[in-house]
């Protein structure tokens, strides 16, 4: 005897039968089971739960509404990052960032070194399209996660607090600055991450302007 | 504060308001996104995008349409969008064959895992075709719409991608269970 074929089982979970295929499912046991089992795949389908985002999500996605103005990034737009921090937990949180940085340039510097010397791994990274857009979203989610922590160091509620940090504020710029050459270096004609790129280059210009000003008036140099 | 006024203050830029429409919905919209991306790293891509994508058109919203259904909607096509480009990029590549290592967990849990890594390993034709059929519901005119594919296209795409989960579930992991179907159903 010839069973029904899945395709004719898989139209039958939701199909009425004909009754050639009626026939056959009385009388063969396996089928009639097998049609069971895929009704039950097709319930169990149509329960299957909703699923939390990953953590992070929703800053690195505010971030990027910011940037295209979807959203008014200031005091008292409710960020929750905007709520004041400890200077000590800002500190830190340059620091890491600084590290963070660092690392990163290091990896990257190792990559781009592997590929000058190398024609064939070269060859290798640019057939492989989907790793460099891989990399793409990992330097623009770096980039993306960079931002949000920048606004976290440069959002105070007290002007001077901003103004008087400005070592944290270039830390965090560095990063920032870094992911974004990277994104612009694997997509080099993408303008959303040239001009973040752009903006964070010229924000950390201001800043080390800043910090050489205050340096000369306090006869460091 | 009610959907509506959320809404209309998410339309003004208020990034409380944005914030609290994410929050009640993200669920909702990544389950869509993740099964349709078939992978985490592209699914945080693809719910950005569609966020991304609803927020702009928010100003357009004119209340038709419930919101959840208006925003699923823009998901949806945005994450089979995105799918297209990335299935474009895919060709260059080898395809990847992942068998589907999961942490021992039991029941219904167990289950629903194994049809979650069973519909990441589907076609991405067949995968979409059976999300948005058998989990969210669309009905084959629908699918032809999103998809730009005849109802019937959509109907075989079903048959075969139910066929092919069920292979795939067949004897998967260590579970005695799913080799006799209907009672690992019934877990």
């Amino acid at each position: 005897m010839e069973h029904l074929s899945p395709e004719t089982l898989s139209r039958l979970v939701n199909d009425l039968p004909s009754a050639r295929d009626l026939r056959h499912l009385d009388s063969c046991e396996a089928c009639a089971a097998e049609l069971e089992v895929l009704r039950q795949q097709t319930t169990i389908l149509g329960r299957l739960p909703d699923m939390r985002p990953p953590q992070g999500d929703f800053e690195s996605l505010e971030a990027r509404l910011a940037t295209e103005g979807l959203v008014k990034v200031g005091r008292g737009q409710g960020f929750p990052y905007a709520i004041v921090t400890p200077r000590w937990t800002r500190r830190v949180a340059a620091v890491a960032l600084f590290l963070a940085g660092a690392l990163s340039g290091g990896t990257f510097v190792a990559r781009s070194s592997a590929t000058t010397e190398s024609p064939d791994a070269r060859r290798a990274s640019v057939s492989n399209t989907a790793g460099a857009f891989a990399e793409v979203a990992r330097a623009e989610r770096a980039y993306m996660e960079a931002l949000v922590r920048y606004r976290q160091l440069s959002t105070e509620p007290g002007t001077e607090e901003s103004a008087g940090d400005p070592a944290a504020r270039y830390a965090a710029l560095e990063y920032l600055v870094q992911a974004g050459q990277v994104a612009v270096r694997q997509a080099p004609a993408d303008p959303f991450l040239n001009g973040l790129l752009a903006s964070a280059q010229a924000e950390q210009q201001a800043v080390y302007r800043r910090i050489s000003g205050v340096a000369q008036q306090d006869g460091w140099f | 504060m009610n959907e509506a006024h959320l809404i209309q203050r998410a339309c003004e830029g208020d990034a409380r308001a944005v914030r609290a429409l994410y929050e009640r919905f993200a669920p909702r919209v990544y389950a869509v996104v993740r099964r349709i991306a078939g992978d985490d790293e592209l699914a945080r891509d693809y719910a950005q995008e569609a966020w991304i994508r609803a927020i702009r058109a928010l100003p357009t919203f004119r209340g038709d349409a419930r919101f959840s259904t208006w925003l699923h909607r823009i998901a949806v096509n945005s994450a089979l969008q995105a799918a297209r480009k990335a299935e474009t990029r895919r060709k260059y590549e080898a395809p990847a064959v992942e068998e589907a290592a999961l942490p021992p967990v039991s029941g219904d849990a167990l289950l629903k895992r194994r049809l979650e890594a069973a519909l990441d390993q589907l076609p991405q034709g067949m995968r979409q075709v059976l999300i948005l059929h058998d989990v969210e519901g669309y009905t084959h005119d629908d699918i032809g719409e999103v998809l730009g594919v005849t109802a019937g296209t959509s109907k075989s795409q079903l048959f075969k991608a139910r066929a092919k989960m069920r292979e795939l579930l067949r004897g998967v992991g260590d579970n005695p269970q799913m080799e006799k179907g209907e009672r690992a159903w019934n877990t």
